[in-house]
């Protein structure tokens, strides 16, 4: 067999029609288990992302130029193509564990979840009857024309009433307040943000869902993410998004980099961190993101004229982002509010943290790992305490204050990206 | 003294009359310190009590003088922030 005949003919195809050296996606098949350890040492152009025990696969993200080089070892039998796999909510929410908790009767009914982003559609029935509130910072009146915020809120609190229960979020009974700070285009100003948030905790919302963020790295002492610790000082708990600029470390930016909120990575349907989700260390050496949860080719509400993602139909759509994976953090968080009306913010991330399923992933990618709906309700903890991460190479100059984030912004930007 | 990030300050030199958007953290009452931003042409946006901060617009050169202010602690500039939905190929 040639070199290039271990491609698949999907793969071989993807080659071929591609112009950029960006990595993609792929698992290799070896001839024996023993031989994979061969590529703990580097090669160019190939990064190892996940080695599974009970056949002989390996997981890379590889440049077309690695591929090939992968390729010329003779231990390698064949290279497949990692083809997208949907998660839709029906999907997702089982994998969390979340059904148990609406068996046992928690559906977020009495819970307030805010979802501050591009707006909501009022108009969803996925929503009926329990948008509590809205308002608009950006100027542009509180109706989404972007999608992005009735996305969230769907995969949060949406009932699923437009699909016979199908694409139905974590807390569908729970009241929902929609904050608009993007406007159309998905961009916004941090003050917006911080606007956003005030108002939604002057509201007596528990919850607060924030999808959003700026460039990383960030050591958490910018305005907008100081805004985030004293929400959740006054009782609000924060589920924010990590980002989408992995998978180099140092990419979590603000608010992720906040220290009191719960910081939300993405994984896939097969449980693996996505390439795209950001990773720690913050800035200042702190460990990021707090938990992962799913948040690739989710299918949830689409708002009445707006096209993000890939349509299924008039009704709903699938995105893939850490902002997709934050809201099923604050769809549980509201869960748990309602199982336990004291919890403060601070024990509800202890729980998540603490009871999540470890991936076997770096830490910085995964955190304490993916979030279990379940496990958290019970507190089971995980059975073992976890090492301390060894953090990658600090990036130079030293970090300095939140005023130099911007500077460090443009010093880093593109650093990591081969 | 105010912490204010060099190269920002140094683009505020450079350019005095072009508008910036900031965010001031201060000190004291956060309606108090609006009503002398007013007064000294400074446009304020939103007030925050949680973080005892203000989102503004000035010129660059009314910037350099808020440095002097000593209820001023921080200045940062007010930045973009976006959406973290999307495709992926």
């Amino acid at each position: 067999m040639t070199d290039e005949g271990k491609l698949t003919h999907g793969l071989a195809r993807t080659l071929a029609g591609k112009a950029d050296a960006e990595p993609i996606s792929v698992i290799v098949r070896y001839g024996a288990l023993r031989r994979v350890m061969r590529h703990r040492e580097p090669l160019a152009g190939v990064q190892q992302s996940y080695h599974y025990r009970l056949r002989p696969f390996v997981h890379f993200y590889a440049t077309p130029e690695g591929i090939r080089r992968l390729a010329e070892d003779e231990q390698v039998v064949c290279i497949y193509e990692d083809l997208p796999v949907h998660a839709f909510l029906d999907v997702s929410v089982p994998r969390i564990q979340v059904p148990a908790l609406w068996d046992a009767g928690l559906t977020g009914e009495g819970v307030r979840i805010a979802i501050v982003d591009t707006g909501i559609d009022p108009t969803h029935p996925d929503f009926r009857g329990r948008v509590a509130e809205t308002t608009d910072f950006t100027g542009e009146g509180p109706i989404d024309r972007h999608g992005h915020g009735t996305h969230c809120a769907s995969v949060a609190a949406g009932s699923g009433a437009a699909s016979g229960g199908k694409y139905r979020g974590v807390a569908p009974q729970a009241a929902i307040y929609a904050a608009k700070v993007l406007r159309a285009d998905g961009e916004g100003m941090m003050s917006d943000v911080m606007a956003g948030i005030e108002w939604a905790v002057d509201r007596g919302v528990q919850v607060i869902g924030l999808s959003l963020g700026g460039s990383g790295p960030s050591d958490g002492t910018d305005a907008l993410s100081e805004m985030c610790d004293a929400a959740t000082e006054a009782g609000v708990t924060l589920c924010v998004a990590a980002g989408n600029d992995g998978p180099a470390a140092y990419t979590i930016g603000p608010p992720g980099a906040a220290r009191q909120v719960i910081t939300v990575g993405a994984t896939d349907d097969s449980d693996r961190v996505g390439y795209f989700s950001s990773r720690g260390p913050t800035l200042d050496g702190r460990v990021k993101p707090d938990i992962v949860l799913p948040g690739v080719d989710i299918v949830a509400a689409r708002a009445v004229g707006t096209n993000m993602g890939t349509m299924v139909n008039d009704y709903y759509t699938g995105a893939t982002g850490t902002s997709m994976a934050a809201p099923h953090a604050a769809g549980v968080c509201a869960l748990l509010l309602q199982a336990e009306p004291g919890l403060t913010p601070q024990q509800i991330k202890a729980r998540l943290m603490d009871s999540a399923i470890d991936l076997g992933a770096d830490p910085y990618a995964q955190g304490s790992g993916r979030a279990d709906a379940w496990r958290a309700w019970q507190n089971q903890v995980q059975p073992y305490p976890k090492p301390e991460p060894t953090p990658p190479s600090p990036p130079s100059p030293s970090p300095g204050q939140g005023c130099l984030t911007s500077l460090l912004q443009l010093l880093f930007r593109g650093r990591g990206r081969s | 003294m105010v912490q204010v990030d060099p190269e920002t300050r140094k683009a505020w030199r450079e350019h005095p009359r072009t508008s910036v958007d900031l965010i001031l953290h201060v000190e004291g009452s956060v309606q108090e310190r609006k009503e002398k931003l007013a007064a000294r042409g400074v446009e304020v946006k939103r007030g925050f009590r949680l973080t005892n901060t203000l989102s503004v617009r000035c010129t660059g050169e009314t910037a350099l003088k808020l440095l002097r202010l000593s209820w001023i602690t921080r200045i940062e500039p007010d930045r973009a922030v976006r959406a973290l939905g999307r495709r992926f190929p």
